[in-house]
């Protein structure tokens, strides 16, 4: 008898505990749900760690930063809080500080991070202040690595129709150079063979060979990219797949088709359909990450890819702004403001800007098509998470200190404004830049990332 | 086997050159500016003080002087006495002329302040930011260095940097100095109107009420005019003199309105502690009308 009222008793605690819960969520919590899509390299952690640093200096030390985030105004914020959303990691903000402070820059992202930061904030309104004397503004962040994200579009395709775009894709410039390699393998490999686990171990193995030398060389659409990283959840070792030639896939009952068509499928079911299904569907706003210079670096084409890549992807996410019923009652959920993010434009002098917003408007001209029917805000912005260069001396240059503990000066010529006002052989090398000793001042002098978050909240 | 494609070669389209210096350490972001400190109380009245005290020393001097005189005639037998009672009087008189002098600068400054009025909506067209800061920091040249006015301009000076757009330097002014400035005055001048409202109402009789409604009605204008960064002096501006000179006279005329009331309907108790409300209230919105249009004036200055 005891037990069955500690039941009830406890049964309806935790029903008044989560009524009070969802009262607070209605009277005092605004809650941003953003999902931060950046392909790999993007700069998604510094972001991340940035963001992080810059609200707690400004909150608990009081740092005139974010100038322009006039609603999480300074005076007003009494803390925040960083803890992790249920089901999912912490976002390792202390192992990217630690690794500031060794002059190291932080380790790309190989899992997913779900975390939620609350900054609670003073109520100002003269009757609100009484009855409920602050409100909390609660933003909830999906981090996972950006090969991730490229996976997103296979969920439309079928194995030989994802073989075949694959090869495609490998036979063209700028991947083709690349390919080379396992373009040989193939063609001296036998397709006719009964596949084993060794000979299917030895085809993923080369083509993830492939996949890496590809990527270390800028090409942003590679598939699987969860093939890449350690920290996916699929077993690609015992149940991999690569896109196989044209000859092979058109036979269906070639041994290699029937095999890399199930563990293809088993890819789709077991991996990629879950993970859209748990980490992209809650968002309500999208912040897209695009570093610009992983293509300025290499060449027009790279930049080419890009904006095909990112034009694919915004078929993987549903777009629209479903109303207070359909949102609050039916729990429907679709991303209603997106904002295209050119990372680290501290990367180019102060008077190259207004070209490199111009040019990451072009880049996107695609990915927005798709909201031309829909109610979708979005905009574009230039962040640098860290200020890590200098001016330089003429308004076209910027000074930087290389790996090499060097400091140089670099001067620019003008970046193209869009993809056709680029030469084909001309590129703008990167700038192999180290982190500052003084990270911490030159994250709280970050730009750009007041004016992003200040257009997410309002 | 041989490879099909070659290694792409580009023109690099930067130039690099190596320096022979280190990386500049950068400075962390200026802290926030309390702004809810308490304006420059000390640094006006510090100098009455001083005036007060040396005239009051150098009447004390004249007369300990007159008396010595008195006794003894014969100023060369009393040659240190003598020069110290010069010095006092010399020190009054320097600190009565800059007195005077903080006056008329104060009555300038109003002036100054108000012709050089900055019209954000015209710099907002203009679209220049470099031409925007110059006239924002010339205006805020004219305001007292350590004014609630000041506090608020350092904080928005401290978060400019190079990457905003002239549009959004003028929403940054708007939220970090006009807009602070305006709900400060705002606030200054609902406490003030209550403390008028209160002395109008426990004063005993009309002359005290008169005088007492016209020290809240200069401390008004001068505390608001901190507000704004200004030290209009006890002479102020005109244009405030005149709203204040209103002001009393409408307050007069509500007085002999409420006691022409009260002697109709009697002097009961009741009676006079009506009269005192109604008082109240027309002292508390006659300081609240006194306020609005100070604010207004060197509100316009801000905004164009």
């Amino acid at each position: 008898m005891k037990n069955i009222l500690r039941t009830v008793s406890e049964q309806f605690g935790s029903l008044l505990d989560s009524g009070a819960n969802k009262l607070d969520d209605w009277f005092i919590k605004d809650v941003h749900k953003i999902a931060i899509t950046g392909l790999s390299r993007s700069g998604k952690s510094m972001l991340f760690t940035s963001l992080m640093t810059t609200l707690k200096y400004r909150s608990e030390e009081n740092y005139n930063c974010l100038p322009l985030l006039k609603s999480l105004p300074i005076e007003f914020v009494e803390g925040m809080k960083l803890d992790a959303i249920e089901s999912y990691e912490l976002f390792p903000i202390k192992d990217h500080i630690q690794s500031l402070e060794n002059q190291r820059w932080p380790k790309p992202t190989e899992q997913l991070y779900g975390f939620r930061l609350t900054i609670r904030l003073k109520e100002t309104g003269s009757i609100k202040k009484y009855l409920l004397p602050h409100k909390e503004i609660v933003f909830e962040f999906l981090d996972y690595p950006g090969e991730w994200i490229t996976d997103m579009p296979m969920l439309n395709k079928t194995f030989s129709q994802w073989s075949d775009s694959a090869w495609a894709q490998q036979m063209t410039e700028p991947q083709s150079y690349y390919a080379q390699e396992w373009h040989h393998f193939t063609r001296a490999f036998n397709f006719d063979l009964v596949p084993d686990d060794d000979s299917i171990a030895c085809v993923v193995n080369e083509y993830r060979h492939y996949l890496k030398k590809s990527k270390a060389g800028g090409i942003s659409l590679l598939q699987p990219g969860s093939f890449l990283i350690s920290g996916s959840g699929f077993d690609w070792e015992h149940h991999g797949f690569a896109p196989l030639p044209t000859k092979v896939t058109s036979d269906l009952s070639n041994p290699w088709n029937k095999v890399f068509s199930n563990n293809y499928q088993l890819f789709l079911n077991q991996w990629l359909k879950p993970l859209k299904e748990n980490s992209f569907k809650e968002s309500d706003k999208q912040i897209i990450l695009i570093d610009l210079f992983e293509g300025l670096n290499h060449s027009k084409l790279h930049l080419q890819q890009l904006k095909e890549t990112l034009s694919n992807l915004s078929e993987t996410f549903v777009y629209g702004n479903p109303n207070w019923f359909s949102k609050t009652v039916l729990r429907n959920t679709a991303i209603g403001k997106v904002a295209f993010v050119a990372t680290k434009s501290d990367l180019i002098p102060e008077s190259q800007k207004p070209q490199l917003l111009s040019l990451l408007q072009d880049i996107t001209e695609g990915a927005r098509a798709k909201f031309e029917e829909k109610d979708i805000e979005f905009d574009h912005f230039l962040v640098s998470a860290i200020q890590a260069t200098d001016p330089g001396l003429s308004k076209n240059s910027l000074r930087y200190t290389n790996l090499q503990d060097e400091y140089i000066e670099v001067e620019f010529e003008d970046i193209p404004t869009s993809l056709k006002s680029m030469n084909r052989d001309e590129n703008f090398p990167v700038l192999p830049v180290k982190v500052p000793k003084d990270f911490l001042p030159r994250i709280l002098n970050g730009r750009g990332m007041d004016r992003l978050f200040q257009y997410l909240l309002e | 086997m041989e490879s099909n494609f070659e290694q792409p070669t580009y023109r690099p389209k930067i130039k690099q050159t190596p320096l022979h210096e280190a990386q500049p350490v950068q400075a962390l972001p200026e802290k926030s500016i309390r702004l809810d400190l308490d304006d420059d109380k000390n640094s006006g009245v510090s100098l009455w003080l001083w005036a007060l005290g040396l005239g009051v020393l150098s009447i004390l001097s004249f007369s300990v002087f007159h008396a010595i005189q008195t006794i003894d005639s014969y100023f060369n037998t009393y040659p240190i006495l003598s020069s110290f009672l010069g010095l006092g009087l010399g020190a009054f008189i320097l600190a009565i002329a800059l007195l005077i002098y903080k006056e008329v600068k104060g009555y300038l400054d109003v002036s100054q302040f108000v012709d050089s009025k900055v019209d954000l909506k015209a710099l907002e067209t203009l679209g220049d930011r470099h031409s925007t800061l110059n006239k924002l920091q010339n205006h805020a040249s004219l305001v007292s260095k350590s004014s609630y006015a000041s506090r608020c301009f350092r904080q928005f000076e401290s978060a400019i940097n190079s990457d905003l757009s002239n549009h959004e330097i003028i929403g940054l002014y708007q939220s970090k100095v006009a807009e602070p400035i305006l709900k400060k005055a705002e606030e200054v001048l609902k406490k003030e109107s209550f403390v008028s409202g209160g002395l109008a109402f426990i004063s005993p009789n009309t002359l005290i009420q008169t005088l007492l409604f016209a020290w809240i009605s200069v401390r008004t204008l001068k505390r608001i005019a901190r507000v704004f960064g200004l030290r209009p002096g006890i002479t102020g501006n005109w244009k405030l003199i005149r709203v204040a000179a209103e002001n009393m006279a409408a307050q007069s005329f509500f007085d002999l309105a409420t006691d022409e009331i009260t002697n109709q309907i009697g002097s009961s108790l009741a009676a006079k502690f009506m009269e005192n409300s109604a008082e109240a209230v027309a002292a508390g919105a006659l300081n609240i009308r006194l306020g609005k249009a100070l604010i207004q004036l060197l509100n316009e200055a801000k905004h164009g």
